[in-house]
């Protein structure tokens, strides 16, 4: 089964740490994303698993296979390693006609014409551009183009398919419509896939498992709703979800189990972990994290806030609130919209809040909030 | 009313102002000179009277044409040297393509050592006058029969064939490694423009590395192949001091020698005829460049981040490999200007004895007995007016025509796509079709009498300063295009807004912000016009001599130690202004070549 395995892969430019000690399993038939910003090391991974780059150290197995080994001294080039590709810019060969560039990859594994013809039409059929045959890429449009590469990725069967940010070029519209023929094509060629992008989104709804990446290393390595729900540190909690998780700065109040209290400059939270959690420093820094739709709105609740500015989408509405000088985000479902500087109720009836340490930035505790109306003084 | 309105706001924009009288005077300038020509191989002109009988100087007359394509001699006047020419000119681009295809493939696709000294160093041939390497050439390998033999022969006392040292094999050896460079800077620039993912996907589709060469690189790289090979061509076939220098010895013709000879000669009317044959052989190539550069727009691609590829392993042959490049680069290109140092001391060339050895020809003040007293080049006044001349010509070279070229890139840019912006943008082109010595035929022509209001220019400092600027306008106006186009007209727009005049607009945004592309349009007519011989050996005088015919004028004497001496001069000149402004602001000539 194409498994891929990544030992301590690692990636030098120079002096520059490009990925560093990389450690992951791919499952086979899983569709897996590398995440994360630009820079951050994930399409020098992805190259250096299809073998386009060659990684300083570590070791690669695709399928059992040892692909690359730098102590072996094993580096097997791409087209032993049974891999398609799908690039960015597409990367059609423009003095080609889309029948040719689909076809290219058959000829090199010595196809007869027959059979090249009819797997040719087969992928012109399924992706939609069979009237393109005899054109050439530069008379085909942004999504035109991106259907001939995927179809001349496909073309060879490859059982592992590695896609470096393959809808950015196109245009929002088109890039939901290709999002979901991606996880389509995902099901019907029983096959792995390997995907690259910054769009956090387009990771959240295709991934079975996203990699989400930063300055070289692995953040964390999970399912898409257990990074959203369990985020490992703030880093990953800011990175995904939009609107961003709303962090304030507070101080442990009062630290007795059972009793956890919380102090920001504008509020005062008591504090019910899900789970145990070990004990915190009385004035430690540490940060609260609240998902916007996990701060609902009432009419009737004792804590108030004024309307600061609302985003209404038709969906729903994000409402960014003002406790005195604190901002936060809110979403509230459904096309509701609230007058602006008109004062509202907030309530934090959810079980979700996660708490990070402000200083090793990583995530101590998951709970429950209630929060204290302010004593004077 | 509604015509003179639209007159007024036609004329309100500066770009439609630049572009109408650009395209009067470069009209004037360029194509008027063609009709005149063709009028010129029609006449009868005064050192043919005496053989054309019974005609008047200004007659027509067809007595030209018919000896030139059918006369009883028109084989040697005409056909031999016209195939000649031809074969001169593909076998250069023969070996300038291949060389320059292969240095830019390793430089650009492996992993081969010394990459930024092999780049700068090919480079020098094209910067160096085309005739350092010929006369480099005939310093090592001339035999007897032109007086001493060169160091070849010296050290190893073997006499060098006539057709290794004269004639078309050394011609094309020489223009071949001349127009390298050219060729290198071409197919590099879309080598490496060529985004890398287009290889990487056929090598993840299993192609192997010559598969992917033949079906992908090749191709893709193929019309900058053939846009290099008609440029390279018309070069070569205008090429002048190369086969002059060393085809003559064996009586080796070109069109461009036989062109000198006859205009210098007894029958200009065959000069005239000459030039407009290669005149139509240059328009027709540039058609063909134009037709192949239209099709390339074809071959735009979805940009996106270009990785960096993954350079081919020359593993065993690494070392070795880029060593031999660079020896070879460093024989091309630092060795021959050694020769000159050392020919220039010497009093016999081919004679290694320590008494032959003098520096009489550097600060001595002229022996009757050596080279009729000439005194020595560092005392001799007529090689200082000689560089005082070709220093002034170069820098008002280099200014008129960078201006206009800065000139013509703003109006075509601005006007795109306008017929007027076109024929402009072809137009400021044409002249590098135009084969040097036709050109200075053609001006010879055209302004040896007065024309209008101008006068008669033949003789002047103003026709050689005219003629270099129109000459050297493809390669301004090239950089003045780039520079125009890279901007965006955003960014003028914004000033625009905020009224800013036309001229602060120029100074104070435009030529800062892209100082480099513009030097470059100053640059190169400068290094051009400073080692240019064919362009200005029609046109010059005793009193207008440039360094470039004083050479041409000691080589032909045989006083070599003059002639290298010069050349000396001239490459340092070009090459140490190239490393300055290069240094100073980033611009350089290679941004500018083909452009």
């Amino acid at each position: 089964m194409p498994e891929i395995i990544i030992k301590g892969a690692t990636k030098r430019f120079g002096s520059f740490m490009a990925v560093e000690t990389l450690d992951i399993t791919i499952e086979d038939k899983g569709f897996i994303t590398l995440l994360g910003p630009s820079g951050c090391g994930k399409t020098t991974t992805l190259r250096m698993i299809s073998g386009l780059e060659s990684p300083t150290e570590g070791e690669i197995y695709i399928d059992d296979t040892l692909v690359f080994s730098s102590e072996k001294g094993i580096d097997l080039p791409p087209a032993k390693r049974d891999v398609g590709f799908l690039f960015q810019n597409y990367a059609l060969w423009p003095h080609m006609t889309v029948n040719q560039n689909i076809a290219f990859g058959l000829e090199n594994l010595k196809w007869s014409n027959a059979d090249i013809n009819h797997r040719v039409h087969e992928l012109t059929e399924l992706l939609k551009i069979d009237e393109f045959l005899g054109r050439y890429p530069a008379e085909l449009s942004g999504g035109q183009q991106q259907r001939v590469a995927i179809a001349r990725t496909l073309a060879p069967r490859p059982k592992v398919l590695f896609m470096d940010e393959p809808l950015s070029n196109l245009d929002a519209k088109l890039r939901i419509e290709m999002r979901t023929e991606l996880k389509r094509l995902h099901l019907e060629t029983n096959s792995t896939f390997v995907y690259v992008t910054h769009d956090q989104l387009e990771a959240m709804t295709l991934s079975s498992r996203i990699c989400l990446m930063e300055e070289g290393k692995v953040q964390q390595y999970a399912a898409p709703l257990e990074i959203y729900n369990n985020p490992i540190n703030l880093f990953c909690a800011e990175f995904v979800g939009n609107p961003t998780m709303n962090l304030i700065d507070v101080k442990c109040h009062q630290n007795d189990p059972g009793d956890i209290q919380l102090v920001s400059k504008d509020l005062h939270f008591k504090f019910k972990p899900n789970a145990g959690m070990s004990r915190l420093k009385k004035g430690a820094d540490l940060l609260l994290g609240l998902r916007p739709e996990h701060i609902s709105l009432t009419d009737n609740s004792p804590v108030k806030c004024k309307v600061y500015s609302t985003l209404p989408s038709g969906m729903e509405t994000t409402v960014i609130l003002k406790i005195e000088n604190t901002l936060l985000t809110a979403v509230v479902f459904g096309g509701t919209d609230f007058p602006v500087d008109s004062g509202i109720g907030l309530e934090l009836n959810h079980d979700n809040y996660t708490l990070f340490d402000k200083s090793s930035q990583e995530n101590i505790a998951t709970g429950s909030l209630d929060v204290l109306l302010r004593t004077a003084g | 009313m509604l015509i003179a309105h639209r007159t007024k706001s036609f004329l309100r924009k500066p770009e439609n102002v630049i572009l109408l009288c650009l395209l009067i005077i470069l009209t004037y300038l360029i194509l008027l000179p063609l009709f005149s020509i063709v009028g010129d191989t029609f006449k009868v002109h005064s050192s043919e009277l005496m053989r054309i009988k019974g005609a008047e100087t200004g007659d027509f007359t067809s007595y030209h044409w018919k000896s030139i394509f059918i006369g009883k001699y028109s084989k040697n006047i005409f056909y031999k040297p016209l195939v000649n020419t031809v074969l001169v000119a593909l076998a250069t681009c023969f070996i300038a393509i291949f060389l320059g295809g292969v240095f830019a493939w390793l430089v650009t696709r492996t992993d081969i050592q010394f990459k930024k000294t092999i780049s700068s160093l090919l480079i020098l041939p094209y910067i160096m006058p085309s005739w350092t390497l010929a006369m480099a050439w005939l310093n090592f390998f001339k035999n007897k029969h032109v007086g001493a033999p060169g160091l070849f022969t010296a050290f190893t006392g073997i006499q060098t064939p006539d057709w290794f040292a004269y004639g078309f094999f050394p011609i094309t050896i020489v223009l071949g490694l001349h127009y390298a460079p050219f060729a290198f800077i071409l197919i590099g620039g879309i080598l490496r423009n060529m985004d890398a993912n287009l290889e990487e996907a056929a090598q993840i589709l299993k192609a192997g590395r010559w598969r992917i060469i033949r079906k992908i690189t090749i191709p893709i790289v193929l019309p900058a192949m053939l846009s290099t090979f008609l440029l390279v061509f018309s070069s070569a076939m205008s090429a002048f001091a190369v086969p002059a220098f060393l085809g003559s010895p064996v009586r080796f013709q070109v069109l461009t020698t036989q062109l000198f000879r006859t205009l210098n000669g007894m029958s200009p009317g065959y000069g005239f005829l000459i030039a407009l044959v290669m005149i139509v052989i240059g328009a027709l190539i540039l058609t063909g460049n134009q037709m192949l550069v239209g099709k390339r727009k074809s071959f735009a691609t979805v940009t996106g981040k270009s990785s960096n590829i993954s350079l081919v392993n020359l593993k065993k042959a690494r070392i070795p490999l880029s060593i031999i490049l660079l020896v070879l680069l460093l024989l091309i290109t630092i060795v021959p200007l050694i020769t000159f140092a050392v020919q220039s001391f010497m009093v016999s060339s081919g004679n290694l004895a320590a008494e032959n050895f003098t520096a009489l020809f550097w600060v001595g003040e002229g022996r009757p007995d050596v080279l009729s007293g000439e005194p020595g080049i560092l005392r001799n006044k007529y090689i200082y007016i000689g560089l005082w001349n070709s220093i002034r010509l170069s820098i008002l070279v280099s200014l008129l025509a960078g201006t206009v070229g800065l000139l013509v890139g703003y109006a075509v840019v601005k006007r795109r796509g306008t017929l007027a912006a076109n024929t402009l943008d072809r137009l400021s082109f044409f002249p590098y079709l135009l084969p040097s010595m036709a050109f200075g035929a053609i001006y010879l022509s055209m302004f040896a009498v007065r024309r209008g209001f101008i006068p008669s220019l033949y003789g002047t400092f103003a026709i050689l300063v005219l003629i270099g600027t129109v000459k050297y306008l493809p390669f301004a106006s090239r950089a003045g295009i780039n520079a125009i186009f890279q901007l965006g007209r955003e960014i003028e727009e914004a000033a625009m807004i905020f009224g800013v005049s036309w001229w602060k607009r120029m100074v104070k945004i435009i030529v800062p912000i892209q100082k480099a592309s513009v030097l470059s349009g100053f640059l190169l007519p400068f290094i051009s016009s400073m080692r240019e011989l064919s362009l200005y050996i029609l046109l010059v005088t005793p009193s207008t001599k440039i360094l470039t015919t004083m050479l041409f004028q000691y080589n032909e004497k045989g006083w070599d130690q003059y002639a290298n001496a010069i050349i000396l001069f001239i490459v340092i000149v070009v090459i140490s202004l190239n490393l300055i402004v290069n240094k100073v602001t980033g611009a350089s000539i290679d941004k500018g070549i083909g452009g």
